[in-house]
């Protein structure tokens, strides 16, 4: 390039044809293709957690439920298991959403509706499961109003949090 | 087919156009990395991750600038993120063996020298000086291109290169 003085465009030609050997080393179709698979990867995880749509029909348990119950579900479990094991990293933190007062849109729930809530919860939000294992069979053993009080300090939490 | 169209088609879900344009602007992402000293073993994964990036932020990119422009952009932006990690290592690794063009093999070795330090002197440039200098002279690109893709006024992007140049030429004497 002409308007760089004589002795800086030498150098700087030395230079980049030095980086254009180093950047040949780089093979475009092998980045095309991890970076596809990358796509495609976060593509098919996104519909999962995209599926909390208003009026989202939980087909295999047969009743609907309000996305924000399900939104909130998903906090649930991440702050549950925050509670319980401390485990949880710090992408997942940033990476939930933090819904005020959850546990308000789950009171008129069954306890086998809570159970589902939070399973279904589980299922949607992979990462977290990753950060304190799988959350099969861990709402089992409580009780209605310990699956309510689980829910009460949640919201406490998130009172004392936001 | 331009980069819009390719880019339109990949927001369709035509993946073929995304390929596209990974193979279009590797190589020009890569030489705009590692004359800024990307390390050889993360020049591959920050090309993947700056594309990556890209394509995650199709939705924010305004058409008044050139998808490279925008893409070297994010590269430069992603490699000053990562420089931190990297400053207890050897950034830049000049070979003082380099092709003979002028059939002077001293004027040779004090081109290789002047390189190296001139690679050191664009590291300490600031960021938009830099990456002015760069868009410029490495890419070839317009003072209106490069404004846009920076988000600065054409005139900003003047004054840039041209405080660039002067810094540079004295580090290069």
């Amino acid at each position: 390039m002409n308007e760089l003085p004589e002795d800086l465009e030498r150098a700087f030609r030395t230079l980049d044809a030095q980086a254009a050997r180093r950047a040949e080393r780089v093979d475009p179709e092998r980045v095309a293709a991890q970076v596809l698979e990358r796509l495609r990867a976060e593509k098919a995880l996104a519909p999962r957690v995209l599926s909390l749509s208003p009026g989202f029909r939980l087909s295999a348990f047969g009743f609907r439920l309000p996305a924000f119950a399900l939104a909130a579900a998903a906090a649930v479990v991440l702050l549950v298991g925050t509670m319980t094991t401390g485990l949880l990293r710090r992408d997942v933190a940033t990476g939930s959403i933090a819904v005020p007062v959850v546990a308000q849109g789950l009171d008129s729930l069954n306890q086998q509706q809570l159970e589902t809530v939070l399973r279904v919860a589980g299922d949607v939000q992979p990462l977290a499961v990753q950060s304190f294992g799988s959350p099969a069979g861990m709402w089992d053993d409580l009780s209605e109003t310990q699956l309510r009080a689980v829910l009460q300090a949640v919201q406490q939490v998130q009172g004392e949090t936001l | 087919m331009t980069d819009g169209d390719l880019i339109a088609r990949y927001l369709a879900g035509d993946e073929q156009a995304a390929t596209e344009l990974v193979r279009r602007h590797t190589a020009a992402l890569a030489r705009f990395l590692a004359v800024q000293g990307a390390p050889d073993d993360e020049l591959d994964d920050l090309v993947q991750d700056s594309f990556i990036k890209a394509f995650r932020g199709l939705g924010s990119f305004r058409g008044g600038a050139s998808y490279r422009t925008w893409l070297l952009a994010i590269g430069a932006n992603l490699l000053k993120d990562r420089r931190r990690q990297w400053r207890k290592r050897v950034a830049v690794e000049l070979t003082p063996n380099l092709p003979d063009h002028s059939g002077d093999p001293a004027g040779d070795a004090d081109a290789g020298w002047a390189a190296e330090k001139l690679a050191d002197e664009i590291g300490k440039l600031p960021r938009l000086q830099r990456e002015v200098f760069l868009l410029r002279a490495q890419q070839g690109l317009e003072y209106g291109e490069i404004a846009q893709g920076l988000d600065i006024s054409e005139g900003s992007a003047r004054v840039h290169f041209h405080h660039a140049v002067k810094r540079l030429k004295e580090s290069v004497q």
